[in-house]
């Protein structure tokens, strides 16, 4: 997206001065000195993102923040953990973490207040504390190339999720209780206790025969979403030359639980090779094969009718074509096939 | 005319504290620092809020991506 100009970044808008946050002193907040007239001697020791300071007034949100999933990135942290083979970051992944994954991770002021860092910041409204996110400028600025896409159908062909057409956006489905974190957030984002399922809103689901018919064996994504993008070259690394893809794979669960024991669900791939972090650990992941490098996923493109829902036969069942099978697996190198055992389809249902 | 509006930012806020919703939409666990509190605005505000200053200021940002989105 493109950068906001350089003066509007900063430009204070009137109605911040209307709100209870405009009440406070400029320096209570961001430092600096304010009683001086030169530029730099008034910025000198201001913090431009004071987000640390929300704690003094919103002591139980910034408590549950300070261990969630948007501030401590631990998905992240515990999958590069167990294919490096060890239970803590060795000193150089976390080297690597820091200066590659954590410069994602959001704080309140990237949410509420200004585009994040990863956009090149900037006021989202003159520095006025929007209580809810905005899609665009917020949400998307980070989740873009696979979520925000998906949704708003920018992928050529590929329609926008229904949910969106419907004027929903992304605080619709995220509330601010899994935003936020509540010390309860699990290893993955979908562990939050408070993550959306599409249940939550469709409750009728056992009235449709093909419901009934499929049970819990299928995750909705498997009927319902259509062609998602599938990545192979973000990080640096052997085997990660390929350009992302347009895909649609449907493989094992990998992630089986009680709240999603779907048999079966749609997978994406994920840009990840055995020497990903050599740059920062010398050497291979040493259990690179611990986890698939087809994830489970869940694309933001939901459609009532897909290619899968056209009929029983030819579209899904006897189709070969998408799931993921062994034939998927032929150019990746050997750890890459080990990884991907326990998620390939072996018989097509 | 800043008088005016602090006057009615002063009158907006006191009624805020008085509804006990002080802060970003009235969450449970907001509390008002009284002591940060100040009726006249800092000299901070002078730039702050004039948009030709900043533009002669050329003020600058840290750089960063411009095309992120990569999650």
């Amino acid at each position: 997206m493109p950068p906001v100009e350089a003066w509007k970044k900063v430009l204070v808008s009137e109605g911040f001065f209307a709100e209870a946050h405009g009440q406070y002193d400029c320096t209570y907040c961001h430092g600096g000195d304010a009683d001086e007239g030169d530029m730099a001697a008034a910025h000198t020791g201001m913090n431009a993102d004071p987000s640390s300071k929300c704690a003094t007034c919103h002591p139980v949100t910034a408590d549950a923040f300070a261990t969630s999933q948007h501030s401590q990135l631990m998905g992240y942290r515990q999958v590069i953990a167990a294919r490096a083979g060890v239970a803590e970051l060795t000193p150089g992944l976390e080297a690597m973490f820091e200066q590659n994954c954590n410069t994602c991770h959001a704080t309140c002021g990237q949410c509420h207040i200004s585009r994040p860092n990863t956009v090149a910041k900037g006021f989202v409204r003159g520095h006025e504390f929007v209580r809810r996110p905005s899609m665009t400028e917020n949400c998307t600025a980070c989740h873009g190339s696979r979520i925000g896409q998906e949704f708003r159908g920018q992928h050529e062909g590929i329609p926008a999720d229904l949910h969106y057409n419907m004027g929903m956006q992304c605080v619709a489905c995220h509330a601010a209780e899994e935003m936020h974190g509540h010390g309860d957030q699990g290893s993955n984002r979908y562990e939050v206790a408070s993550a959306p399922q599409c249940e939550d809103c469709h409750q009728t689901l056992e009235e449709n025969p093909y419901h009934s018919a499929h049970g819990d064996r299928l995750s909705c994504q498997v009927c319902h979403s259509v062609d998602y993008k599938n990545c192979y070259s973000c990080h640096v690394g052997e085997g990660l030359e390929r350009p992302s893809e347009m895909g649609f794979k449907i493989g094992r669960n990998p992630l089986q639980s009680s709240e999603r024991p779907y048999e079966y669900a749609v997978l994406r791939h994920i840009p990840i090779a055995p020497d990903s972090y050599r740059d920062f650990a010398p050497g291979r992941l040493a259990n690179f094969a611990a986890l698939p490098t087809w994830k489970h996923a869940t694309p933001h493109n939901i459609q009532l009718r897909t290619p899968q829902t056209a009929n029983c036969t030819d579209s899904c069942h006897n189709n070969s074509g998408i799931f993921l099978t062994e034939a998927d697996l032929t150019d990746m190198s050997a750890e890459e096939v080990e990884a991907n055992r326990g998620v390939v389809v072996r018989q097509i249902p | 005319m800043c008088g005016v509006k602090g006057f009615f930012a002063s009158v907006l806020f006191s009624l805020l504290l008085m509804a006990g919703g002080i802060g970003c939409g009235g969450d449970a666990d907001n509390r008002i620092v009284e002591s940060a509190v100040t009726d006249a605005a800092q000299s901070c505000v002078v730039c702050h809020t004039n948009q030709q200053i900043l533009l002669e200021l050329a003020v600058e940002m840290p750089a960063g991506h411009s095309d992120a989105g990569e999650g």
